[in-house]
């Protein structure tokens, strides 16, 4: 009976810490799990989740304030696809690819380092810069698009990719 | 970092991060990072001046820099802030969590 106990305490402890049994809700499609920090803190508009070597940051990208003097109202979902490489529109402004170009290069978006899928309707769109250690991931979703920025290695950021899920 | 140089630190910050930097408090981790973003842009010829060369590695900028020039920095971002937010805003935006972190603490 010791024996059985000890044993179950052992399973339970290594489940406890393995465990992702802390839920972001997205929206009403799309939820993150995520294993248990060591802290969450939340700011105005962004929630920062930390680990004891890594960290993830969720905000949803909003235009009016992702650029102080630039207001990308209408153009958020565009600008984002281009930073991966999506082709350009006829109708956008001459600065605009421009812009995203340059946003790409800051981030160290590259073709080699960033992936593209679809979870349901939403758009997913990754990348990773192993030099820095810093990550994005982009949800574009009918009604918002979220970024999730991770400060650790590309193993880290598949964690959390993989653990996007609908509802 | 004196009451006029945290103002001047502040102002920038508002300007590039929008009014959440109204809450950020302005101390060395802060200007060690608006410095580091300075050297990352690359782009801002002006404040590269400010810039000494080399300086080693992992050394707080705040510390390195003189009284004189840090307060010559903190000014002359401040005065030309529109001119310096443009030039540094993309870099800035692969620092935000760095900002971030500073600004709570964590």
């Amino acid at each position: 009976m010791e024996k059985f106990l000890k044993t179950t305490i052992i399973c339970l402890s290594l489940y406890t810490t393995t465990s992702f049994s802390d839920t972001l809700v997205l929206s009403t499609k799309l939820k993150i799990d995520y294993p248990n920090p060591v802290l969450i803190a939340h700011g105005s508009e962004d929630l920062i989740v930390k680990y004891k070597d890594w960290s993830f940051f969720h905000t949803v990208f909003n235009s009016k304030t992702f650029y102080s003097q630039i207001d990308l109202t209408g153009l958020e979902k565009d600008f984002i696809r281009l930073m991966f490489g999506y082709k350009e529109k006829p109708h956008f402004p001459e600065w605009f690819p421009v812009l995203a170009k340059g946003q790409a290069d800051a981030f160290g978006i590259t073709p080699d380092n960033s992936k593209k899928f679809n979870i349901g309707n939403s758009e997913i769109l990754t990348t990773h810069d192993e030099s820095k250690k810093k990550g994005y991931i982009f949800i574009i979703e009918e009604l918002a698009v979220h970024q999730i920025s991770i400060h650790g290695t590309q193993k880290e950021l598949n964690l959390i990719v993989k653990n996007i899920r609908e509802r | 970092m004196d009451l006029y140089e945290r103002d001047d630190l502040k102002e920038f910050l508002i300007e590039l991060f929008g009014s959440k930097a109204r809450g950020w408090p302005m101390n060395e981790q802060m200007f060690n990072l608006t410095y580091e973003l300075v050297i990352e842009s690359n782009r801002c010829s002006g404040m590269m001046d400010f810039v000494p060369r080399p300086m080693p590695p992992g050394v707080s900028a705040m510390r390195y820099l003189a009284d004189q020039a840090r307060g010559i920095f903190l000014r002359t971002i401040r005065q030309n802030k529109k001119q310096y937010v443009s030039c540094v805003k993309q870099v800035s935006r692969n620092m935000a969590t760095q900002f971030l972190e500073a600004a709570y603490g964590v």
